[in-house]
């Protein structure tokens, strides 16, 4: 594993930091989406691997100690 | 296109197109199966191609059940929804997409479906459109039944949906917003219902079915009947009761800020499939007035022409809407617009009623044919939430006593009544100071400023015209207005308008209903 730099003091992997970092939110509304993403397990961390089933977004780390959520894919339920 | 060439094409003779059998809405759609030509694929525009599996079995009549007879059924599906994003204006996919469309009938077991623009190999998400298969145990019967969503004709609209709209509005992919994800899901269940009404046997069996009237419940309005059923025998809460999503639905527009992450499909939530339908029920509503709006006794081809308008009115306003967090709004005001320079505002009247049956508009916008002659929707709906945070003019008090009703003016303008007073009774009792009751819960109620009682009263009345409730009789310069469309929407008016001097009118009831 690369040694972290300070742009990203990153030691754990991309899904444990997203397990640990607060959601980056800009607005009211993307607070209440991304609540409502994890809440209804429509978003994993990064770096799990294969897609669970309905999952459409995945939260990946912004580099300022928070995690944004990405959608990959749209779903039909 | 050289002379040679038009030459050896003018000898080939006309090639005979194969027959197959389709699904019109969907397996549980209610529809038989019906013979079509097969689809030419990857198709001219909007091009799909089915890359799992490699090989097209040949096209020809397939029993229901094998996986020849689903190849064909998706394929149709396909090109019947591509030709009509194609024709409503949607030229070409996402660049990252390409060209074609890619898209996977069986990726799997899952109850799902689903669009991506790229491939995530880690993920293992594919571009292009993924349908998959799954049993589940009917609970009714016992039996073990196997549900490909790809079968569906509806899952594919809905899916191609998405693509499309990714064209159409690539920002909405990406950002965190509400209202934008549940937008493209609504855009999804709007393309399945459109794509099933470009069948000829569809639009006749719908007519039949609603007796002209596509507003109510039908084998259109209900999305995906057996992907529904399926996920209902695991989770029976989780989808409506007769379908994936039933678009006859009454959800009305709230601030998906004031409703919870998650809950039943009985109750509206802020998941994105969930607060859909509230959107997907105003489209409903304004499609079925466009159809209505071309004929009071409406063809297959009313419905058809119909439908034409809604896709370019979509594909239109979709492009033209600013992306906000109330992008609902945002789209039904630019569906409105899109309505004038198209159409020279021919469906004015059933779209702006729909929408504000939806709380999508303030219920000032119903002054909308003469508003928005002069100004942008967006410039309607603030003049009349400007008109209704202003509140209405208590002139007088009929008696003293606190057992008499008062006669109280409010502004009738702001109501889309086309006259400047309307006269209320109202409780003797002054109510100020206590937090006005709209019926606007959504965006319209916070912009409802003061607390006067004739808030309240507006709000009474707004709901009452809303919901159809009073009958404009011959009093009114209304008669003329959209109040009195919603007016004509229900069968029994609770109010009535009496004429009143120097041109007001005043609200009577007529009757109380018990429902």
């Amino acid at each position: 594993m690369p040694k972290p730099t300070k742009r990203a003091p990153v030691k754990s992997s991309p899904s444990k930091t997203a397990k640990k970092a607060k959601p980056a939110a800009a607005s009211a509304d993307e607070a209440a989406y991304l609540e409502m993403l994890v809440k209804t397990g429509q978003a994993v961390p990064a770096g799990r691997g294969k897609m669970p089933a309905g999952v459409t977004h995945e939260l990946v780390p912004d580099g300022h100690g928070h995690v944004k959520a990405v959608r990959r894919r749209f779903s039909i339920s | 296109m050289s002379k040679k060439t038009t030459a050896k094409r003018a000898k080939r003779p006309a090639a005979k197109r194969a027959t197959i059998q389709a699904w019109q809405t969907d397996p549980m759609g209610g529809l038989p199966i019906l013979q079509r030509p097969a689809p030419s694929m990857p198709g001219r525009s909007l091009r799909t191609k089915i890359i799992a599996p490699a090989t097209a079995p040949e096209a020809r009549i397939r029993s229901v059940g094998s996986a020849g007879f689903r190849y064909w059924t998706a394929a149709e599906a396909l090109r019947r929804s591509a030709a009509f994003w194609a024709a409503a204006g949607a030229k070409a996919w996402h660049k990252n997409v390409g060209a074609s469309l890619p898209v996977r009938l069986d990726d799997g077991v899952d109850l799902n479906a689903y669009y991506a623009r790229t491939d995530f190999p880690a993920e293992d998400i594919k571009q292009g459109l993924s349908f998959f298969h799954d049993t589940v145990r009917d609970v009714t019967t016992g039996r073990n039944v196997t549900v490909f969503s790809g079968e569906s004709p509806d899952v594919v609209a809905h899916e191609l949906g998405h693509a499309v709209l990714d064209t159409l509005k690539p920002v909405l992919f990406e950002i965190a917003s509400i209202e934008a994800a549940a937008f493209h899901e609504s855009f999804g269940d709007m393309s399945a219902i459109l794509t099933a009404l470009q069948l000829p046997t569809v639009r006749q069996a719908v007519l039949e079915e609603t007796d002209g009237n596509l507003r109510r419940n039908s084998s259109v309005s209900r999305v995906a009947e057996q992907l529904g059923f399926a996920i209902r025998q695991r989770s029976p809460a989780a989808v409506d009761r007769d379908s994936l999503r039933n678009a006859a639905n009454s959800f009305l527009y709230v601030d998906p800020l004031t409703l919870p992450a998650s809950g039943p499909a009985s109750q509206l939530t802020r998941a994105p499939h969930n607060l859909s339908r509230v959107f997907t029920g105003a489209f409903l509503e304004a499609l079925g007035g466009m159809v209505l709006t071309l004929a009071a006794s409406p063809s297959s081809d009313d419905v058809e022409q119909a439908t034409a308008d809604m896709g370019r009115l979509l594909a239109r306003a979709v492009v033209e809407a600013s992306v906000s967090s109330k992008f609902f709004q945002s789209v039904a005001e630019q569906i409105v617009l899109a309505d004038g320079e198209l159409f020279g505002g021919k469906y004015a009247e059933a779209l702006t009623s729909a929408f504000v049956r939806r709380n999508l508009m303030p219920v000032g916008s119903l002054a909308a044919p003469g508003t928005l002659g002069v100004g942008s929707a967006r410039a309607a709906a603030a003049a009349a939430r400007f008109s209704a945070s202003s509140g209405g003019r208590q002139v007088a008090r009929a008696a003293g006593s606190r057992d008499r009703a008062v006669r109280i003016a409010i502004d009738a303008g702001s109501l889309g009544l086309g006259l400047k007073t309307l006269y209320v009774s109202a409780a003797p009792v002054d109510d100020a100071g206590v937090a006005p009751v709209t019926m606007m819960a959504g965006m319209a109620a916070r912009d409802t400023t003061g607390v006067q009682r004739s808030t309240e009263l507006h709000a009474f009345c707004e709901a009452l015209i809303v919901r159809g409730r009073v009958s404009m009789g011959s009093t009114t310069q209304a008669k003329r207005g959209l109040v009195a469309a919603l007016s004509k929407t229900r069968k029994h008016a609770t109010h009535y308008l009496a004429p009143a001097a120097n041109g007001a009118a005043e609200l009577r009831r007529i009757a109380f209903e018990c429902c």
